[in-house]
């Protein structure tokens, strides 16, 4: 290869009329994607409020279980990979596939960060017993602790497996635009993977405060 | 190289300033530290309704700023905050629900019968794990 900025041209799939409508159908499916997210982690949301609502000195003893520090730096850690991710969308949309890959590379980055923290997190749970129904094995006041592990671990759960198929995502990302696949007249994958990218950051902003903070 | 007919279509795609996500940006972590700062204090449910505001604040500017709902089609707009609108609903049916049941199935204490596995603290004994 000798002119590194060489690009693939974009062919438009024949049932659009342009790449403007191409780019369109493809980000309103996107959205429609994320409003079926939005309903099936609101459930989980909704199954919280009841919990909370039920019982409420027990969430005040499980607050103390969790460490707000780890959060508070799970939180930093994905606001700036939604960061990173925005603008390595916006490096493609002026043709700078360096930057992309730069851009793109810092947000694994900050994915792999955000496991690394879970992992050390889940794993002093799991030690002491903090799990969720049967698996429950440590000693606690309340006797409702264990529901509070069970919606936790749902919670944070469903969120990290969101988090792993982003990466896997970035990966693909990564590889189609070291091809030359993404240029200011296309870069419709970046486009989509970036907000499926921010929603993921959207529901920890608020499973941060929910678990972490309000106890 | 053939076609460069769709280009003139494509053009209408507005490139956001940097210093926009820049902005996004820095109000999140400023944001991020005013809802840490204000839990170390205990204003009893005050306490929720702030980190629920402010979390609210936040979602709205990666919604606008970093998702681009603010330069995008009406359309997607509306579908994505009509999610929302459902989701209110979802929580306004399970709450009409809860907070006004009386009744108690008499199977709870019986039949169904769910045991606690959570083994109840002794006086004086540490709580694990602790924060």
């Amino acid at each position: 290869m000798t002119d590194l900025n060489a690009h693939k041209v974009h062919e438009v799939a024949h049932h659009f009329a342009n790449a403007g409508h191409e780019f369109d159908s493809a980000k309103l499916g996107m959205w429609v994607f994320l409003v079926t997210e939005v309903l099936f982690f609101g459930a989980l949301f909704v199954a919280y409020a009841f919990l909370r609502w039920a019982y409420p000195e027990m969430f005040v003893e499980a607050h103390h279980l969790l460490d707000w520090r780890m959060g508070a730096l799970n939180t930093l850690i994905l606001i700036t990979s939604s960061f990173t991710m925005v603008m390595a969308v916006r490096s493609a949309q002026v043709n700078q596939r360096g930057k992309t890959a730069a851009y793109l590379s810092a947000t694994m980055v900050c994915a792999f960060g955000f496991m690394v923290v879970k992992f050390f997190e889940y794993a002093a749970k799991i030690h002491h017993g903090y799990l969720p129904a049967k698996f429950f094995t440590a000693h606690a006041v309340s006797e409702h602790l264990h529901l509070f592990f069970g919606i936790y671990f749902m919670m944070t759960g469903l969120h990290g497996i969101h988090v792993v198929v982003g990466i896997g995502l970035i990966l693909w990302l990564l590889r189609r635009n070291a091809k030359g696949h993404f240029y200011s007249e296309f870069y419709t994958p970046l486009e989509m993977v970036g907000l499926y990218w921010h929603f993921v950051d959207l529901v920890w902003i608020f499973l941060f405060p929910l678990f972490y903070l309000v106890g | 190289m053939s076609n460069h007919a769709h280009s003139e279509e494509h053009s209408h795609h507005f490139i956001v300033p940097v210093r926009y996500y820049v902005g996004a940006l820095v109000s999140l972590l400023i944001l991020t530290f005013i809802t840490v700062f204000v839990a170390q204090f205990n204003f009893g449910s005050f306490n929720l309704v702030v980190a629920m505001a402010v979390a609210v604040l936040k979602a709205g500017i990666v919604i606008s700023i970093f998702m681009g709902l603010k330069w995008d089609h009406g359309f997607n707009r509306v579908a994505f905050l009509g999610s929302l609108v459902f989701l209110f609903i979802f929580f306004l049916f399970v709450f009409s629900d809860v907070l006004f049941r009386s009744y108690r199935s008499p199977l709870e204490a019986t039949q169904i019968n769910l045991k606690s596995p959570v083994i109840k603290l002794e006086p004086g004994e540490v709580q694990e794990g602790r924060h």
